[in-house]
């Protein structure tokens, strides 16, 4: 991404509805891997600005930040003093086994084509075996827009293409759903208006401040569903998964 | 970059342990330095206390 989009997605990240509420739908996610205990060391792949590196923190000792771009890792700094590194996802800096659990949302959706299935397998390398592996990846092809290319997204998944992935790789899928599931009609519509060239841009703009409250209302009560089961659809795809090996086999 | 955060750092490429060349530190921060693969011998710099790790195709072609 360009400085300008990240220094916006920086100013938006700690209270914009989309991003409070995708931090609230992962926590629901993630609590029952948390009853066996917190984790020692996390690594968030493709952290960016940093806004998650705090929730991770709240589940393990230490967490690392890692992004390919300078820039991002310029912004996170200021957010809190993580160790950061700058490399690529699909070809990580660190020793076999040395993460108890790996985070990366909407990043291997930006690697290019045939490149996901090395980052997978590069994220079950550093894990240790029955480590557990947080992802978030944007959902349905048929919705790529103008969204996407700024946000430079090469692809959008489906749950079971993503399950698919995970299993080749060496994970063993704990939970999946789809997320951004109520407002998936609205955003849905936006993007077919746009591929038909009318709008542009990417859907993350500051909104008035009833509205966010709303919006986020509405996330909140995914929150739960997915805390309950899960989610049928939406414009994201979620999923926890563990290492196979171990306690995870 | 944190000293300790090199017990667990590999080289991107060929996965070997890398070296420390501390140029200069802050407490435990090392703002400026480099890192050198035990296998490869590729060498990562590190600026601003931030370790470029970066295969080196990719390093390249940063603004």
């Amino acid at each position: 991404m360009e400085r300008s989009e990240l220094e916006a997605t920086y100013r938006l990240e700690d209270d914009h509805w989309w991003f409070v509420g995708m931090r609230r739908i992962t926590a629901a996610l993630v609590a029952p891997l948390l009853n066996e205990g917190r984790w020692q060391r996390v690594l968030d792949v493709g952290c960016g600005t940093g806004g998650n590196l705090r929730l991770l923190s709240c589940w393990s000792s230490e967490t690392v930040g890692l992004d390919v771009s300078p820039v991002a890792l310029e912004l996170c700094r200021r957010r809190g003093p993580w160790p950061l590194v700058l490399a690529s996802a699909d070809a990580l800096p660190f020793a076999d086994d040395s993460f108890d659990a790996l985070a990366t949302f909407d990043v291997l959706c930006q690697l290019p084509s045939g490149t996901d299935d090395r980052a997978l397998a590069e994220f079950a390398r550093v894990l240790r075996p029955g480590g557990a592996l947080v992802m978030r990846v944007p959902a349905y092809q048929w919705l790529w827009s103008d969204h996407d290319r700024v946000l430079r997204t090469h692809h959008r998944y489906t749950v079971g293409e993503l399950k698919r992935k995970l299993t080749r790789a060496g994970f063993r899928v704990v939970r999946s759903t789809y997320a951004n599931t109520f407002l998936f009609p609205v955003a849905a519509l936006r993007r077919v208006v746009q591929k038909a060239g009318i709008g542009s841009g990417t859907d993350l703009v500051p909104v008035p401040r009833p509205v966010n409250r709303a919006c986020l209302a509405i996330m909140d009560v995914e929150a739960s569903l997915v805390r309950r089961g899960g989610l049928p659809f939406g414009l994201s795809v979620m999923a926890v998964a563990r290492k196979k090996g171990a306690s995870g086999a | 970059m944190r000293k300790d955060l090199l017990e667990i750092l590999a080289c991107p490429m060929c996965k070997a342990p890398l070296e420390l060349t501390s140029e200069e530190e802050q407490g435990q921060e090392v703002v400026k330095g480099y890192l050198t693969c035990t296998g490869c011998g590729e060498r990562y710099p590190i600026e601003d206390s931030i370790p470029n790790l970066l295969p080196p195709h990719m390093r390249q072609s940063l603004p």
